[in-house]
């Protein structure tokens, strides 16, 4: 069997599953992400149907892209902390904001939901949007994922050393957790629960998917060396912060029927 | 009245495009690099793969620039268009987690 970066130099032993890091295909596997989301999400709303009519969806596709492509690079640089510290004491920081590479998935998740929202307040759009996007984020990121894992080293998604019979190599000659693959395996789960032909209220199918992922996030980061700000990683934080909003969204939301109720 | 014949442009639908346009200049980028990995030279005419790298690396990187500064252009007009009150209709604004439309569409009261 030939692994991928096998015979490039790199120092694999037979308890390590050799991957290498092969950063190049990074952008073709995130562009192939999108593309497989978009896909998803045109065949089901093809299927299913829209709560909103075109122009509105238009409007609300164009909050997430702004607000996911804003989120998941303010996170993604503040992510690596220690760089931005540097970049801050050099004076660097406008030249950080704008270098390549750096976003987070989690930033552009929450990004976009504030985008969505943010969009949604102000041309008064009161449906829940987000339920066509559940099972297409799924399979997005899935994909994406694939793409960190082929990265490898260059990627800063790669796990914790570890001696497990499934460690891999991601050209480091050190076996690691393959954190990629937990999460697509995890993401495989998600989707099934999110397509299942529950009788579920508005939007609760991309609040299942959304809370499911941030806290999948929360506990996977703990197998991720980044850099912590008190005791957990910003992107933790970050998570903390989207399951506090999704508490209070829900709770808000049964206030609001218990009031319609009584009334 | 649907929201773009509110705003009367269709700066949403812009956004998106652009958006989409940004990720496909970033995978064809992308393959430009995996082109270069596999040992194509740019510009070399002796191979097919060359010349091919060439035209790929300056429609990723234009498709890039353009459709990058288009969508920071085009959000900023569609804000400012906002601020002067020529786009969305105000009329019905609700909360960050305002409640749905439950209303039954053949009864709206």
């Amino acid at each position: 069997m030939t692994f991928i970066g096998a015979g490039r130099g790199n120092r694999y032993t037979s308890e390590m599953i050799p991957i290498g890091s092969h950063p190049v295909w990074h952008p073709v596997l995130e562009t192939l992400a999108y593309a497989s989301g978009y896909a998803v999400f045109r065949h089901l709303r093809g299927r299913q149907g829209d709560v909103v009519d075109e122009p509105q969806r238009w409007t609300v596709l164009a909050g997430a892209a702004v607000g996911a492509l804003v989120g998941s690079r303010l996170l993604g640089i503040a992510e690596q902390w220690p760089t931005v510290e540097a970049a801050w004491h050099a004076g660097r920081l406008l030249a950080l904001l704008f270098s390549p590479g750096g976003k987070t998935i989690v930033g552009g998740l929450l990004g976009g939901w504030l985008g969505v929202e943010l969009v949604k307040r102000l041309s008064g759009i009161r449906r829940r949007t987000g339920d066509l996007f559940a099972l297409p984020l799924c399979v997005g990121i899935a994909v994406g994922r694939v793409g960190c894992l082929i990265a490898g080293m260059a990627d800063d998604t790669y796990g914790k050393p570890t001696s497990l019979p499934w460690a891999v190599d991601l050209g480091d000659g050190i076996g690691r957790h393959p954190v990629q693959i937990y999460e697509i395996l995890f993401l495989v789960l998600l989707g099934i629960v999110v397509s299942l032909n529950w009788r579920l209220p508005e939007g609760a199918r991309f609040r299942i998917f959304l809370g499911g992922y941030l806290a999948w996030r929360f506990a996977i980061d703990f197998v991720k060396p980044q850099p912590l700000v008190a005791g957990m990683n910003v992107i933790q934080w970050a998570c903390v912060g989207g399951i506090v909003l999704l508490v209070l969204d829900g709770m808000a939301g049964g206030i609001r029927g218990h009031e319609r109720r009584a009334a | 009245m649907s929201e773009e014949q509110r705003s009367g442009f269709p700066f949403a639908r812009i956004v998106v495009i652009l958006a989409c346009t940004f990720g496909v200049g970033l995978g064809l980028c992308g393959l430009n690099g995996v082109l270069s990995a596999s040992g194509a030279a740019m510009g070399d005419s002796n191979s097919v793969m060359g010349p091919l790298m060439g035209v790929v690396a300056v429609v990723s990187l234009l498709a890039m620039v353009l459709s990058g500064l288009g969508l920071i252009l085009t959000v900023i007009a569609w804000v400012v268009s906002e601020a002067f009150g020529l786009g969305w209709g105000r009329s019905d604004p609700q909360t960050l987690f305002g409640k749905k439309d439950d209303r039954d569409p053949k009864n709206p009261e």
